[in-house]
């Protein structure tokens, strides 16, 4: 985390947010979120972890302005969620992308970019830079109805990028996608924080949250359990780790004698496994060199580069 | 306006896509050419005429205006319940902005079918009338009978209110009115008698109708006169008579012989009549037998002058019949931004109806609400009848605007769609309703939660 | 063989259940159903022939508010599972294409003859309402206006207690509570006292009703084709489209002398309601055979049963994308 962020103001603010989900007749029914609080801001990745139905989904729909808490405000840009023209600075991705099925790759990220007050020349750049960022370029034509999965999630993506936000509310945002597509979207959100854009994002994959996130917090039945930099929440202070670089067998065993002799007791010996997704992302693209013509999501690298432009101030 | 031209696009491609206009538009042309091919007329050209226009346009105006409700409707509910409203939620987009682009793509869409079932009937009308199909006698007759623009002239009033409460008075005074018939019943039945009796002509003498204000007479066209009656000889029978159309000091003289209560048109030339001044027509009954003519208070007579050609008129008959289309359309998105689907159909279908019956509503409030049981005690007190009056008026004032010609009625028989009427149509249907409507769904809009099921 | 048909009987159960817990079907059935009730009042202000305005308005309300409703329910249940994707839910499971299209059509079948049962009980009891001349008949009537009303609060109330689906619980009552008020008025007479059961009631009506049922059948069944292939909002055109055609029938087929090939063709497809619009047959005192309502049927059962394999062709074939 870079140490300025604390002296900027933040770009989201909750304090004590509660929703309850009424039934016809107004009598609570559920308690989705309770007593929730944390602020968000700029150049931060901040990551909202909890198991299925712990009310997740719910806050970021309460950020957004398509829910209305209950209790405890709001404050989205320095504003309430519901101002329209603070809309203007979000992208959202929502749980599942809810797209028009009749309109082709194309013309979605065109419609919602023509939401915002963009030039048409600038749409048209953003749109063909995003389309090879989330390496749908040549899947333009169709229709969105027909894409899978994951490809209706890279789009999802794109749609919530095209105004280049400030902040940038993803949720689940690896849900759907090959481990390529997870990796770009981690090295993206990366990018982003690193621009001083603010992303808050929900996941249940750990791995991916601990890669991105500077800070998170961990909701159950609504409420919050912990909250903190990742650093602080799992760093172990007493269990330091030394890794070396090759040795022999012979240097080994006299650093291992040098250390229990040091120690007093036998250190633990192993040796780190490459993790699936480095051996996934080798594989990969050692069969993209033979395969030309991909029908699903292409492999392509990097970001857009509208959104990779200089630090925002 | 950027924004609700992207949604209005949208709109338009979800419509073509999701082949709801392809099947529309197939539809109207099955309609528009089959119809006339499966019906059978009268056998004359005028009835084909009929059928072209009446029946054929006014089933595919039907289908429109189903599409139209159904499609608002559909357009915003159905979106909300499938969630794609969420992600558009989260834009810069004020509903209202929605709500217009919504309406702008479907006024389109309607614009455009409405455009195509214009032409297609117009096509085939021109068609028909070509030379070798049509007997040019028969055609000189419908054109200058129905394929044309008249302006039916306003009669002075004739005005029995005083002379029915005169006699009500005289009856009541002289003991004379049965106790099982209320006043208000007595007074409409007089009401009625000396009408009828007004519009009575007896053997030998005359009636006039008096037109003070006739407006411009194009001397060059005769005027038409419409009229029908029923005679104190039952059956068809002949009649004698005489038109004498008077202006100034000159008049034209047409003698008839016409049947009992059949319809007739009578073309009378005004070349030799001054410019200026009143109109009287007035009927002689000259037949030799002694026989009364009786003609209907309402409708015995109805002088029209020609004000223009078919082509213009049919125009602004479908300009009026699209700004019916407008207003459907911002019913059913509204109600759509309200209600989830099926719901929202019915309730603006129910809306619709309400204001179908709001014109009758509105010809009650002329005199206080009277409810009579059949015991002769009224029903409701006065203090109630005049708040059921107010009531009726309010409803009356809110949908009388909405009430519109029978653009389609009109045509077929030859009458103007003038502009004024035109024009009011297209802004009270086609800009003040909808945007009423549309602030309406906007203030509801920003007061839901969009996350929530719809 | 047995768990097929326990098969279909859950599919079409199911069906049945969703169709009447929406919303929709509640608004479109009540409604239907309370105008029919209130016709009595809406129409014994005009003079001379009240019962018979009552009669004719009463079937044709129940025609125009089951034709919605039917096509309403079929195509609810197919067209929009197949976009939800339960309906390829279901078919990953042993479930035969053919199996689950007919099962669908019976739960929207059932849901349109439980509405006309509705209508027909309520068409007698504003006919038995409007019987006397001039005056009403509050007592065997009355309790019908109320039923509603009734049907609602408690539908409201169970809803209120324990959560349950307002809108089916309402409609239920709806008819139990009009079976209730239609054996009231069976067991009193004109004159309110206790006279032999159902005598002061105009049974004519009933063949007619039935009659009606028939036709929204057919309706239904054409609304099932439709939705095969259409959404919601075509095939509820189409619908209403068959129906104005098909009224038109006569007019439109019958009256040509040499009718060519494909107008005979268009009038044999499309079902010729005339048949099934008898309230013209109970002017006077006349009557509806049963012999005719036989006919009648059977040519209902027969269009029935070709609409139906269509449409089973037309959803054998049919694919889906997500699900
Ligand atoms: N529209 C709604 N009406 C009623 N209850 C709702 C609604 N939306 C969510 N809930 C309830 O709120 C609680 C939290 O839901 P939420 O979607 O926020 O969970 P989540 O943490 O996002 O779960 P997941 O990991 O499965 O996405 C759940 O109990 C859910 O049932
Ligand atoms: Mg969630």
């Amino acid at each position: 985390m870079k140490p300025e962020a604390h002296e900027t103001p933040p770009v989201l603010r909750v304090e004590n947010a509660g929703k309850v989900f009424r039934d016809f007749w107004r009598r609570p029914r559920i308690r989705a979120v309770q007593d929730l609080s944390f602020e968000v801001r700029p150049g931060e990745v901040f990551g909202l972890l909890g198991p299925n139905g712990s009310g997740k989904s719910t806050t970021l729909k309460m950020i957004v302005g398509l829910l209305r808490p209950t209790e405890g405000r709001l404050h989205v840009l320095g504003a309430p969620p519901t101002d329209v023209s603070r809309k203007a600075r979000i992208g959202y991705l929502p749980e599942d992308s809810y797209l028009y099925p009749y309109l082709t790759c194309e013309e979605t990220l065109d419609f919602f970019g023509s939401l915002f007050r963009l030039p048409r020349a600038e749409r048209r750049a953003r749109t063909a830079q995003l389309l090879d960022m989330i390496g749908l370029r040549h899947a333009r034509r169709r229709p969105v109805g027909e894409f899978s999965k994951g490809m209706a999630r890279r789009i999802g993506l794109a749609q919530a990028l095209i105004n280049d936000p400030d902040l940038i509310i993803l949720d689940e945002p690896t849900s759907g996608l090959d481990p390529l597509g997870c990796r770009q979207v981690k090295d993206l959100i990366l990018t982003l924080a690193r621009r001083g854009k603010a992303v808050l994002l929900s996941s249940h994959l750990l791995a991916d949250i601990e890669d991105v996130c500077d800070r998170i917090a961990i909701l159950f039945n609504g409420r919050l359990q912990a909250i903190g930099s990742i650093r602080d929440l799992l760093e172990e202070r007493d269990r330091p780790r030394v890794t070396l670089p090759a040795v022999t067998p012979e240097q080994l065993r006299a650093i291992l004698a040098a250390l229990k002799a040091q120690l007093g007791r036998e250190p633990e010996l192993d040796y780190p496994r490459r993790n699936l997704e480095r051996f996934f992302l080798e594989t990969v693209a050692r069969a993209m060199n033979q395969d030309t013509e991909p029908s699903g999501a292409a492999p392509s690298e990097g970001v857009a580069p509208y959104l990779d432009g200089p630090p925002h101030a | 306006m950027r924004k609700v031209w992207a949604i209005a696009k949208l709109t338009l491609r979800g419509a073509m896509r999701s082949r709801v206009a392809p099947l529309l538009f197939g539809l109207l042309v099955a309609v528009i050419v089959g119809l006339p091919l499966t019906i059978r007329g009268d056998g004359t050209l005028s009835g084909e005429v009929q059928i072209l226009v009446r029946y054929t346009l006014g089933l595919a105006m039907l289908i429109l205006s189903l599409a139209a409700l159904w499609a608002g409707c559909a357009s915003v509910s159905l979106e909300w319940q499938s969630k794609k409203l969420q992600l558009v939620a989260t834009k810069p987009l004020h509903p209202f902005e929605l709500w217009l682009g919504k309406w702008l793509g479907l006024v389109l869409l309607n614009a455009v079918l409405l455009a195509v079932a214009g032409s297609v009937t117009a096509a085939l009308l021109r068609w028909r009338l070509r030379e070798p199909l049509a007997d040019p006698a028969r055609r000189g007759e419908l054109l200058a009978d129905i394929l044309v623009a008249r302006r039916p002239l306003a009669p002075e009033p004739v005005d029995v209110d005083a002379a029915a409460l005169a006699r009500l008075e005289q009856a009541r005074g002289l003991g004379r009115l049965p106790p099982d018939v209320s006043p208000g019943a007595a007074f409409e039945a007089f009401r009625q008698a000396l009408r009828t009796e007004a519009f009575s002509v007896a053997p030998g003498g005359a009636r006039s109708w008096r037109y003070p204000q006739p407006g411009p007479l194009d001397p060059g066209h005769p005027l038409s006169l419409r009229f029908r009656f029923s005679c104190s000889t039952p059956g068809p029978v002949r009649v004698a008579g005489a038109w004498v159309v008077r202006r100034g000091d000159a008049d034209v003289r047409v003698d008839t012989n016409a049947v009992a209560t059949t319809p007739h048109v009578l073309h009378v030339p005004l070349r030799d009549l001054p410019q200026e001044g009143a109109l009287t027509v007035e009927y002689r009954n000259t037949d030799s037998e002694a026989v009364t003519v009786l003609f209907s208070p309402d409708d015995g007579l109805e002088t029209l002058a020609r004000a223009g050609s078919f082509g213009p008129n049919y125009a602004r008959g479908l300009l009026l019949l699209f700004g019916q289309l407008a207003l459907l359309a911002a019913l059913g998105i509204t109600a759509g931004s309200l209600f989830s689907m099926p719901v929202a159909a019915f309730v603006s279908g129910f809306v619709l109806l309400m204001i179908q019956m709001a014109g009758d509503l509105a010809s009650l409030t002329a005199r206080p609400i009277t409810l009579v049981s059949h015991h002769g005690d009224a029903l409701i007190g006065p203090r109630a009848a005049v708040f059921f009056q107010w009531v009726f008026r309010l409803l009356g004032s809110v949908a009388s605007p909405l009430q519109v010609p029978d653009a389609l009625g009109r045509l077929t028989t030859g009458i103007l769609v003038s502009w004024a009427e035109t024009g009011r149509v297209l802004l009270t249907h086609g800009l003040i309703y909808p945007i009423l409507l549309a602030g309406l769904a906007a203030w509801i809009m920003r007061r839901r939660e969009m996350a929530l099921a719809g | 063989m047995f768990w097929r048909i326990r098969q279909f009987a859950a599919v079409a159960r199911i069906s049945l259940l969703d169709i009447i817990r929406q919303p929709g079907f509640l608004l479109i059935a009540a409604a239907g159903m309370a105008l029919i009730t209130l016709l009595p009042l809406l129409l014994t202000q005009t003079l001379g022939e009240s019962a018979r305005l009552v009669r004719d308005n009463a079937l044709a309300v129940h025609w125009t508010f089951g034709l919605v409703l039917g096509s309403y329910a079929a195509s609810s249940t197919l067209a929009r599972e197949t976009a939800l994707g339960t309906a390829a839910l279901v078919l990953s499971k042993p479930v035969s294409r053919s199996l689950f299209f007919l099962a669908k059509f019976c739960g929207a079948a059932a849901a349109t003859l439980l509405f006309s049962l509705g209508a027909g009980m309520a068409t007698l009891l504003s006919a038995r309402m409007a019987a006397g001349y001039f005056i009403l008949d509050w007592r065997a009537g009355g309790p019908a206006i109320a039923a509603p009303v009734l049907a609602f609060l408690i539908g409201g109330y169970l809803n209120y207690r324990d959560r349950g689906p307002f809108a089916s619980r309402a409609f239920i009552g709806m008819l139990v509570l009009y079976a209730a008020a239609l054996a009231w008025a069976c067991a009193i007479d004109a004159e309110g006292h206790c006279g032999a059961f159902g005598a002061a009631m105009d049974w004519r009506l009933a063949p007619a009703g039935l009659l009606i049922a028939m036709a929204l059948l057919m309706l239904t069944g054409l609304a099932g084709l439709l939705a095969t292939r259409l959404d919601t909002v075509p095939t509820l055109i189409l619908c209403s489209l068959a129906f104005l055609l098909g009224l038109m029938s006569d007019h439109l087929f019958g009256r040509a002398t040499e009718p060519s090939a494909a107008v005979s063709v268009l009038g044999g497809l499309l079902p010729n309601w005339q048949h099934f619009w008898l309230a013209d047959a109970l002017s006077g005192n006349g009557q509806i055979p049963w012999s005719y309502v036989g006919h009648a049927s059977a040519y209902g059962a027969m269009h029935l049963g070709g609409l139906l394999l269509l449409g089973l062709l037309s959803f054998r074939r049919a694919e889906w994308r997500n699900g």
